[in-house]
């Protein structure tokens, strides 16, 4: 059986990765399981979704603590989770990486294999926008095998419809242009790790849990008023974010009160401003305001 | 100077809510509730209770209401039966999770259908799990009195939830009876006023009723089940203060000729005065018969019923439930729980009996303990034992 975990972010596929996998890998006479992390759909927030494949019978419904296979749909993610947590010794980790980036590969080459493809310029070159799920799993089948392009077709083709032939192309491309870097060498069986559990279960809870149960407030209550803004929802911005052009604003307000999450606020002297902490670059502000004063636009990290 | 009348006892239960200043009650008038919240009505509407009183369109919005009052420090209170508890039952969770000390009275009546309004548990037996400290009055003076402990116990921060005080409907609720009455001032020395542990307060904000995923779930529930728990030892020591007050002395658990007993009925609420009688009528026979009676239904005084009955060669459980598919009902699945682990076990002899308010009276125990000391055979170890069948 082979555990493969996908990290992304809401609305980039990752959920919709591991369900293709899973159709073609059972289109191929296999057994596989795709689940996501189940919970709030939270867009732009990092998410984490599941996949199994084996040619037996699968008798597990727990979440993946120690994956074989770590996918990374989106670059930014490496420097906000640890996307190798608990990914075995000598495992395969799959990253969305631009050459640019490549040097944060190093902390990782002396321990797993690794597969690197630029699938954010795949994605924007084949289907026109940076949605990379489906380009990655071309950097996938590439690195682990599992199924074959030929079988992703029909799950694609069910599941995009028209637009199936540009994710098929982008899966093609991500297939050709992966590079598998040098694996470090394989334990010898003298070497090979005991299996064992990863942690204690004690450990575990202590993971699982935020707080020791008597130091809950009485009903679950929050006593710091406004501990919201404390919770930068900007972490979570990977589809650009809002330019204003202030010459075209005439201060209306809209953006402000369609913005979810109070991130287009009125200055002291009532022009506009964008708050990058809470700033999730849904573009709603841009969609609703009536001077077309505001464009989406990608930006670099140095903003 | 002893204040004894003769007086309904929902209208007795609503003087003893005045008595303890509530701040709020919502609540929807349905039978046989609905003299108890029609009085508090008169008594606000008098002036003779400070209070708030919200005529709601449903139970839902009552018990929504009181928790909303609850949350803000008010003292809150509501009543309902039968299908107006039902409805209540999405919101009694909350309250209890939210550790909002609110008390109810439930004049307990069958649910539907056939539409029936008389007396049974079959209202009460399926929010047993709510979260709710659950308590069950025998007779017009223990209902009364329940009602200023229940807030006292609610209130107290070692607690900090929901009291749900049952007495049958009609049986008890509808009944004259004589019941001593307490003074304002006895009350008030009794029962504080309430010092909210926290609140709704636009001057201190904070967020009552938060989303809590897996990672907190679990430990909050933990913490609300230590806090049920605690409920019966803050209960006892409640019960000691009301004695010394007003002289009358409560347990969780009653035990009466349970001494020598080989059979020992288990009942819970208005009919086990009937059964004490039948008790007495069995003794002047010659059976060796006793009782004991669950005041305390939540949290379980698990120990006390052990120890009540571990003597007894029998136990007849009387249930006014049917648990449909079950193995009767909820006390005799309780029981039989309780003494799996004992070295010694009674059997346990199980009958659901007085549905919908079907009479039940000293006829009905001396049969229950006929067939219990008979060993009569059970099906699905419990016998449905007032149902014509020919």
């Amino acid at each position: 059986m082979m555990e493969i975990r996908f990290h992304g972010r809401g609305g980039q596929g990752a959920v919709t990765a591991a369900e293709l996998m899973a159709q073609a890998a059972i289109l191929d006479g296999k057994y596989a399981q795709a689940f996501p992390n189940f919970g709030p759909e939270r867009r732009g927030a990092p998410v984490t979704a599941f996949l199994r494949v084996s040619d037996q019978p699968i008798y597990l419904r727990e979440k993946i603590e120690s994956p074989d296979t770590v996918v990374v749909l989106d670059p930014t993610l490496i420097d906000l989770v640890n996307v190798a947590d608990g990914l075995k010794p000598g495992g395969m980790l799959v990253m969305n990486l631009a050459a640019s980036g490549r040097g944060a590969l190093a902390k990782y080459g002396d321990q797993f294999q690794v597969a690197v493809v630029d699938a954010s310029r795949i994605a924007v070159e084949t289907i026109g926008i940076p949605v990379t799920n489906t380009a990655i799993l071309g950097s996938l089948i590439k690195a682990c095998g599992i199924t074959s392009l030929k079988t992703m077709e029909g799950p694609m083709e069910r599941r995009f419809g028209r637009l199936a032939a540009k994710n098929l192309l982008a899966l093609q491309r991500a297939f050709e242009e992966t590079e598998v870097l040098a694996a470090p060498a394989a334990p010898s069986p003298a070497d090979a790790p005991v299996v064992q559990e990863p942690c204690t279960y004690a450990e575990l809870l202590q993971r699982e849990a935020l707080l020791v149960w008597d130091q809950l407030q009485i009903g679950c209550d929050i006593d710091r008023p406004g501990s919201t803004a404390a919770f930068h929802t900007g972490n979570w911005r990977s589809a650009g974010r809002p330019f204003i052009d202030r010459d075209k604003c005439i201060s209306c307000g809209f953006c402000h009160v369609y913005c979810p999450d109070l991130a287009m606020n009125f200055t002291d002297d009532g022009a506009i401003e964008w708050d990058h902490r809470y700033c999730k670059g849904c573009g709603i502000c841009a969609e609703e305001c009536p001077k077309g004063a505001i464009s989406m636009r990608e930006e670099s990290h140095e903003q | 100077m002893s204040n004894r009348v003769g007086i309904e006892v929902s209208i007795a239960v609503a003087e003893a809510v005045g008595l303890c200043d509530v701040d709020v009650v919502a609540a929807y008038p349905i039978t046989p509730q609905t003299h108890i919240v029609e009085h508090l009505a008169d008594l606000v509407a008098e002036g003779k209770l400070n209070a708030e009183y919200i005529a709601v369109e449903s139970e839902h919005s009552a018990i929504s209401a009181v928790m909303g009052a609850s949350a803000t420090g008010g003292r809150a209170f509501t009543a309902t039966a039968s299908q107006g508890l039902a409805l209540m039952h999405e919101i009694l969770f909350a309250v209890s999770s939210l550790r909002l000390p609110v008390v109810m009275a439930v004049a307990n009546r069958a649910v539907s259908a056939p539409i029936n309004i008389w007396a049974d548990l079959s209202d009460v037996m399926p929010q047993r799990d709510t979260g709710w400290v659950q308590l069950f009055a025998e007779n017009g003076q223990e209902a009364y009195d329940l009602m200023v402990q229940a807030f006292r116990l609610a209130e107290d921060h070692r607690v900090l939830l929901p009291v749900m005080v049952n007495l049958d409907g009609f049986t008890l609720s509808h009944m004259i009876e004589p019941i001593t009455m307490m003074e304002r001032n006895e009350v008030r020395r009794f029962l504080p006023p309430i010092e909210p542990a926290r609140l709704l307060d636009p001057d201190h904000p904070r967020s009552i009723g938060p989303f809590g995923a897996q990672d907190v779930y679990t430990e909050a529930k933990m913490q609300q089940e230590m806090a049920l728990l605690r409920s019966q030892e803050v209960m006892e020591e409640i019960w000691q203060d009301f004695e010394a007050q007003f002289g009358r002395r409560y347990h969780a658990v009653e035990s009466y000729r349970t001494g020598d007993a080989e059979v020992v009925l288990v009942t819970m609420g208005a009919v086990s005065e009937t059964a004490r009688a039948a008790v007495d009528e069995m003794r002047a026979q010659g059976i060796a018969v006793g009782l004991v009676r669950i005041r305390m239904w939540r949290p379980l005084p698990q120990e006390e019923l052990r120890q009540a009955l571990e003597g007894a060669k029998v136990v007849a459980v009387l249930d006014r439930m049917l648990t449909p598919g079950g193995t009767g009902g909820p006390v005799g699945e309780a029981l039989r729980s309780i003494f799996y682990d004992a070295p010694v076990r009674p059997r346990i002899y199980e009958v659901v009996a007085g549905l919908g308010g079907r009479e039940i009276n000293r006829r009905t125990f001396k049969e229950i303990v006929r067939q219990a000391l008979a060993g009569q055979e059970q099906v699905r170890q419990f016998t449905f034992l007032d149902v014509r069948c020919a």
